[in-house]
């Protein structure tokens, strides 16, 4: 039968559209497979965005001089593999550079053979002096800063954060003694820590501490993907590595010794794992037994990079064809 | 009646303290010791209150005056007589509690004349009471308290006398003077309900009931203190003298070391926990009140007499001259002194103390080699001693009423069961 | 309900009444049997004990307490340079050394100041050996430590005149070397003051009171006093001569028996032993010939026991730094002893580095020494005891004589006879003790004792009678009639006590006294061991076992015997016998006494007048009860 003329030239109209829909070629890529390559892309390696330190230095007084250097040695080897200022909380108990009995002033050495001056150059501490406390310190771990503290002393991580705690001090079995008044306990630190994963504040997390009994300080842990390291078990103390005659104290403690021996030889694009720095640990050497704990760690340690933790090195892929985003 | 020793005793006592009180170095020395002094009755604070009063600037807004707005009177008096008047009142003053004591002595023996009592003290003579008087006035404590210039002797002149006037049967003056050494010193009120014993048990002629006499007395405490607390407010201006006198006796704002128990603890202790124990602390000092008097309604004058005891260890701020107020009503019931059992070990302690307590001060503040723990721990050993003291006095009228009731018990051992 | 019947069930296993009240009886009686041989039984063990102290198996060695301190791990800088100007200033010291005090001091001073020292000269008046005024003069210089807020400082001192008798030649030389080495560098968080004293005691003394406000009278060159801080620990220097010394020499004894913290002195033998490397002892011991045998090294730590006790028990200080003891300044000094030729010698460099080394550790220091002792005993340089083990044998004489105060005051009455059948004794107990006569005793000796201390002070020329008071003819009449005056007071104590006791149940005068009197010698023996525990530990020794055999007897001879062995104890035999044993006159132990007491404010002489002699006196009257 025969339809209405108008009727017709509808449906012809609508069956050349749908045809010329058909042969459009597609905007962008097929979907799906886009998704799992970024997918891999994120996961494959740690997942991690963005890199911070804390560092954090529990000790004041004079004899404790090699707590501040420890302190130093490592934001200078943080900020050298590239993490800025800006991602560094930097908490220094006591100014021993400007200290009148530092026989070079306004110096902080490392190494008797005082050939890096650690203070000499673009050092941004945050929280100085009595500004350590245990409260600044849990405060800035968990976010909950008062409104009108500066953007310098808070921890601006996400969920995409890999961070660096490294302290070191005076400690003991379970606590860690803060300015010679008062002790946080490792309780206190896996809450905090705890908090932080609720909050999704950080991705991975290393936590690294040099005192006496300092693996006692990260048994208490319970929250997922934070590798711990210490520097003696319970029940050994941690020693100095060597003094400065001139000076007349110690001016770095063994276990941080030995570390930045491996980080010294580290560039931006080194490729070494943990698993390198843990297996370059002597108790012999450092005369106390290190310890490592990474059940909580989600990762084979001989997979993440040092650069994961001590450095700001993202993943960069450089693929061959173009992404054309309309 | 004035036997030598009357004659000879008070003015030796007097011509003693003045003495005293010209070598400088004596009289300077005891007005700073924490041990005679303390932030609630010394001279030092209250010339500063002193000069401010007279200045017309409010005394208690210095912080460091507690004490009551009748002394800033009394003393502006005396400070215009002239330099010799301090002296000469204060020597005067502990004379008169020595010839105070003779007259409580006195009506006690004459109260006494005709109670039971033991076979043995019928042959036996009380004591002198004037000997009573010597032992108060010539009791170095009493002497240090004494030259060191401590308001205390005001509070222990009160007590004294509500004392001797309840023996005598005056219940108005009596609360009268009770109120006085309350409003000086807030902790001789705790003497009111023996001081009602008293009175109802040996005035003569008295047809009223405890009860009645008990509500009478109340009242006139209650209406003398009242007296007190408004006429102060007049004198002063303002009621936050209050605060600074009786508030601090309470809630302990001045944690000068003294030899009592309150200071050590309070600073030490957590600002959550303070008020707490501070009610406890105090409730303590109250708290014999009660069981004493009921248990030895017989001998209200040594219920007094324990409780000034208590007074000396459990006070917020006790010095030596509430242990000289005790000691010297402590001779006034002499027929207990036979049934003492610790004699030896109390004077030992009261005298190591006495000894231990200046130079442990020294090794703390001084040398810099010892620290509070040291000073702490002596009067401690003070206060036991005192607390020994007490516990032998109350084993000692208990047994003693025992015997008496039970004579044919004497010489044999009594167990309890 | 459940404790009765507790009660009745133990009550059953219990002995019966009467068994239990006999036992009782026997036990007391036991103990009033022996409890004075127990108590002199005690008064041995102590003796032991304190025997014991020097023995190396029971003391410890010592260590640095105060972790800031860091001793002898620092590179020194005293150098040839340096040397060389001290023996430069060796020669400049030797032209001036006889010269007069004002010249002297000028000299110093000039010194000082060149060196960029803050320096000043101090007039000071004190009292000279006769106890009149005379002037002296004292030179010191500050230097404020650039870096710092001169809150702290340290001082570095030396006397004209060496504990020797020679000059302290190369004492000051070394100590002004040292001001130039300091003031070349800027480490120092404390300032660090160089005192130049005169007179020895004198001059230091009148220096501290003046930095410390306590006396005005000097007369500085300048408007004020330059000050700075207050003064954390301080070294003087005193080594004799020009020649070259063997060993190093260590004083610490305070006025009073006050000590140092041991970490100060701790610290001076860690550089002596590892950085400066020189022979170091105590006092003046032997340091090149170490003892070989345990017997020898016994001995040895038992000499150096006995100097500490002697410098304590007579509140001497054993040096000029004994004095900064009492403003809590924590202060040593180092002597040198002259070399004989046989062991090596040191000189200028080696002193040099030791006070360098010390004052950079010093330097460390936050707050006051306070981790390490302040109560010890040094049985050498590098041992020591501490309070707790060298204080229970005087806690046991004490014991021992208040255990037999405690059995003559319990003891039975004359005539108590009176026990009931059954063996229970009363509740009460009516003997009467005749307080009053033992009390007016001791008032009487105690007063006596005052007086005493009165008229001996040197402060009392009898009124302005006398032109020249205080010589030795003066010093001979005090003493005499301070023996006047304890000789009337025992006859008038004799016959108060010797009054009527007919009454019945009186217990003797002459218990209840020498009851009073062991409780008053264990008081002050137990009391005076804790400010100065040599004077309570020889006190101890020396007084109990003839105090406790003091008793009346009928026979003559006895009496007597008593009698001189109580006048043996009394000061003045006392002193005389010390003053025999130092080979010296008892005039001039008195003057030693008097000088202590007038211009170091040792008690030594308030004690011996009013705490020891009247005890003493009133026990010669239970001799004659």
């Amino acid at each position: 039968m025969r339809l209405p003329s108008l009727l017709r030239r509808l449906f012809l109209f609508l069956f050349s559209l749908a045809f010329l829909a058909f042969l459009t070629p597609a905007a962008n890529a097929d979907g799906p497979k886009d998704a799992e390559v970024v997918q891999e892309f994120f996961s494959n390696g740690s997942g991690h965005t963005n890199n911070w330190a804390v560092l954090v230095c529990t000790s004041r007084f004079w004899f404790n001089y090699r707590h501040i250097a420890n302190t130093l040695s490592m934001y200078r080897t943080v900020k050298r593999l590239g993490i800025p200022d800006s991602n560094i909380i930097l908490m220094l108990g006591d100014d021993v550079a400007c200290n009148p009995r530092n026989k070079f002033p306004a110096t902080v050495f490392n190494n008797a053979a005082r050939l890096l001056d650690l203070y000499g150059e673009n050092v941004e501490v945050d929280y100085r002096g009595y500004e350590v406390t245990v409260e600044n310190f849990i405060r800035m771990l968990t976010g909950r800063v008062s409104a009108d503290t500066p953007r310098s002393k808070r921890l601006l991580s996400d969920d995409r954060s890999n961070i660096l705690v490294y302290m070191t001090g005076h400690g003991g079995n379970e606590f860690l003694k803060f300015q010679d008044a008062e002790e946080i306990s490792a309780f206190d630190l896996a809450d905090a820590f705890r908090q932080m994963w609720e909050k999704r504040r950080y991705n991975e997390m290393l936590f690294m501490i040099d005192t006496c009994q300092a693996n006692t300080m990260y048994s208490k842990i319970m929250s997922p993907n934070i590798l711990a390291t210490g520097s003696s078990e319970l029940g050994e103390s941690s020693y100095s590595h060597h003094p400065d005659w001139d000076i007349g104290v110690a001016v770095i403690d063994s276990y941080t010794y030995y570390n930045l021996e491996f980080l010294e030889n580290i560039d931006m694009s080194s490729t070494k794992t943990l698993k390198d720095l843990f297996d370059s640990y002597d108790a012999e050497k450092i005369k106390s037994t290190p310890g490592i704990r990474s059940d909580l760690f989600r990762r084979p340690l001989d997979q993440v990079r040092v650069t994961d933790f001590f450095g700001s090195v993202q993943r960069v892929e450089l693929t061959p064809t173009r992404f054309i985003t309309t | 009646m004035m036997t030598r020793k009357a004659i000879l005793i008070p003015p030796l006592a007097f011509i003693l303290r003045i003495v005293l009180f010209n070598i400088p170095t004596i009289a300077d020395t005891l007005a700073t010791r924490v041990e005679v002094v303390t932030p609630i009755t010394s001279f030092k604070r209250l010339t500063e209150g002193l000069y401010l009063y007279e200045n017309s600037v409010p005394p208690y807004d210095n912080g460091i005056f507690h004490q009551a707005p009748f002394l800033l009177v009394l003393f502006s008096a005396l400070t215009s007589l002239s330099p010799l008047a301090i002296p000469i009142v204060y020597a005067g003053v502990d004379t008169f509690i020595g010839y105070a004591l003779v007259v409580i002595t006195q009506m006690k023996q004459k109260n006494y004349a005709n109670a039971p009592k033991l076979e043995v003290e019928k042959e036996m003579a009380p004591i002198d009471p004037w000997t009573v008087a010597a032992l108060y006035l010539f009791n170095p404590l009493t002497i240090l308290s004494c030259v060191s210039k401590s308001t205390l002797i005001f509070t222990n002149l009160s007590v004294v006398l509500s004392v001797a006037l309840a023996l005598k049967g005056d219940a108005i003056y009596s609360m009268f003077w009770v109120a006085i050494a309350s409003y000086l010193s807030f902790y001789p009120a705790m003497l009111m309900p023996a001081l009602v014993l008293i009175i109802s048990k040996w005035t003569p002629s008295n047809n009223s009931t405890l009860v009645k006499q008990a509500r009478a007395s109340t009242f006139y405490f209650v209406a003398w203190l009242a007296l007190f607390l408004i006429s102060s407010r007049i004198l002063v201006g303002s009621w936050d003298y209050l605060y600074s006198t009786y508030g601090t006796i309470l809630c302990l704002t001045d944690l000068t070391p003294n030899v009592g128990m309150f200071w050590y603890f309070f600073i030490e202790m957590f600002d959550q926990f303070r008020n707490f124990f501070l009610v406890v602390f105090q409730l303590h000092a109250f708290i014999f009140v009660a069981p004493l008097c009921i248990k030895i309604r017989e001998h209200p004058v040594f219920v007094i007499i324990v409780l000034s005891g208590m007074m000396s260890i459990l006070k917020s701020y006790p010095s030596v001259g509430d242990a000289a107020l005790f000691l010297g009503l402590l001779p006034v019931h002499d027929e207990l002194f036979k049934y003492a059992r610790y004699g030896f070990l109390v004077t030992n302690l009261y005298l190591y103390s006495a000894a231990l307590a200046p130079i442990f001060w020294h090794l703390w503040i001084y040398a810099g080699s010892g620290n509070a723990n040291f000073f702490y721990a002596i009067t401690l050993v003070y206060n036991l001693g005192q607390v020994l003291l007490l516990i032998d006095l109350v084993y000692a009228v208990l047994r003693r009423s025992y015997d008496i009731a039970n004579p044919h018990t004497i010489g044999k051992e009594v167990v309890h069961k | 309900m459940l404790l009765l019947r507790l009660k009745e069930k133990f009550a059953r296993r219990r002995k019966p009444l009467k068994q239990r009240l006999e036992q009782r009886r026997k036990l007391i009686g036991l103990l009033r049997h022996y409890i004075p041989s127990i108590s002199i039984l005690l008064y041995f063990v102590g003796v032991i004990w304190l025997l014991l102290l020097p023995y190396n198996g029971y003391n410890k060695e010592t260590y640095v307490s105060e972790n800031a301190l860091l001793p002898a791990q620092v590179n020194v800088y005293y150098s040839q340079n340096d040397v060389n100007i001290a023996n430069e200033f060796r020669d400049r010291i030797l032209e001036v050394v006889d010269k007069s005090r004002e010249s002297r001091a000028e000299f110093i001073f000039k010194e000082l100041r060149q060196a960029g020292f803050h320096a000043a000269i101090q007039h000071y008046t004190t009292k000279d050996e006769s106890f009149n005024e005379a002037e002296g003069v004292n030179a010191f210089g500050i230097y404020h430590a650039p870096r710092s807020d001169g809150t702290e400082a340290l001082l570095l001192s030396a006397p004209w005149v060496s504990r020797t008798g020679e000059y302290n030649v190369n004492g000051i030389a070394s100590v002004l070397s040292l001001a130039k080495l300091f003031k070349r560098n800027t480490y120092w968080s404390k300032d660090i003051i160089i005192l130049i004293t005169d007179e020895s005691v004198r001059g230091m003394q009148a220096w501290l009171n003046a930095y410390h406000g306590v006396d005005f009278g000097s007369n500085y060159s300048s408007d004020i006093m330059p000050r700075s801080g207050a003064i954390q620990a301080a070294i003087n220097m005193d080594f004799p001569g020009t020649r070259e010394y063997e060993s190093l020499a260590i004083y610490f004894e305070g006025a009073n028996g006050q000590l140092p913290n041991l970490d100060l002195i701790n610290t001076v033998i860690t550089v002596a032993k590892y950085t400066a490397q020189v022979p170091f002892t105590l006092h003046d011991n032997d340091a090149i010939n170490r003892p070989q045998t345990p017997v020898e090294s016994y001995l040895a730590s038992l000499k150096h026991l006995t100097d500490t006790i002697r410098f304590q028990a007579l509140g001497h200080p054993s040096s000029d730094a004994g004095l900064a003891l009492r403003y809590k300044i924590d202060a040593i000094t180092i002597h040198g002893i002259t070399a004989t030729g046989m062991h090596q010698p040191f000189d200028f460099h080696r002193m040099g580095i030791l006070v360098e080394s010390t004052f950079r550790s010093l330097n460390n220091l936050l707050e006051h020494l306070h981790q390490s002792f302040f109560f010890y005993f040094l049985t050498n340089a590098e041992r020591y005891v501490s309070i707790g083990m060298y204080m229970p044998p005087v806690i046991l004489f004490a014991c021992c004589l208040v255990l037999q105060s405690l059995v003559l005051w319990y003891s039975p009455a004359r005539d108590d006879n009176l026990k009931q059948e059954t063996g229970a004794s009363l509740a009460y107990s009516t003997s009467k003790k005749n307080l009053g006569a033992c009390f007016s005793v001791l008032v009487t000796t105690h007063a006596a004792g005052l007086l005493i201390f009165y008229i001996v002070r040197p402060a009392f020329d009898f009124g302005g009678a006398i032109v020249a008071p205080n010589t030795e003819q003066v010093t001979i009449v005090k003493l005499s009639v301070s023996c006047g005056i304890a000789a009337t007071a025992i006859l008038m104590a004799v016959s108060l006590i010797s009054s009527k006791q007919s009454e019945v149940q009186v217990m003797e005068n002459w218990r209840v006294l020498k009851s009073l009197c062991l409780a008053l010698t264990a008081l002050i023996v137990a009391s005076i061991s804790l400010i100065n525990f040599s004077l309570g530990a020889v006190m101890g020794l020396i007084v109990v076992i003839p105090y406790s055999l003091i008793q009346p007897t009928a026979k003559m001879p006895l009496r007597l015997l008593q009698a001189v062995m109580l006048t043996v104890l009394s000061p003045v035999v006392t002193l005389y016998l010390v003053a025999t044993l130092s080979r010296s006159h008892v005039v001039n132990a008195v003057t030693v006494l008097l000088t202590d007491y007038e211009v170091v404010d040792v008690w030594l002489l308030a004690f011996m007048c009013t705490a020891y002699w009247p005890v003493n006196m009133a026990l010669y009257t239970v001799i004659f009860a």
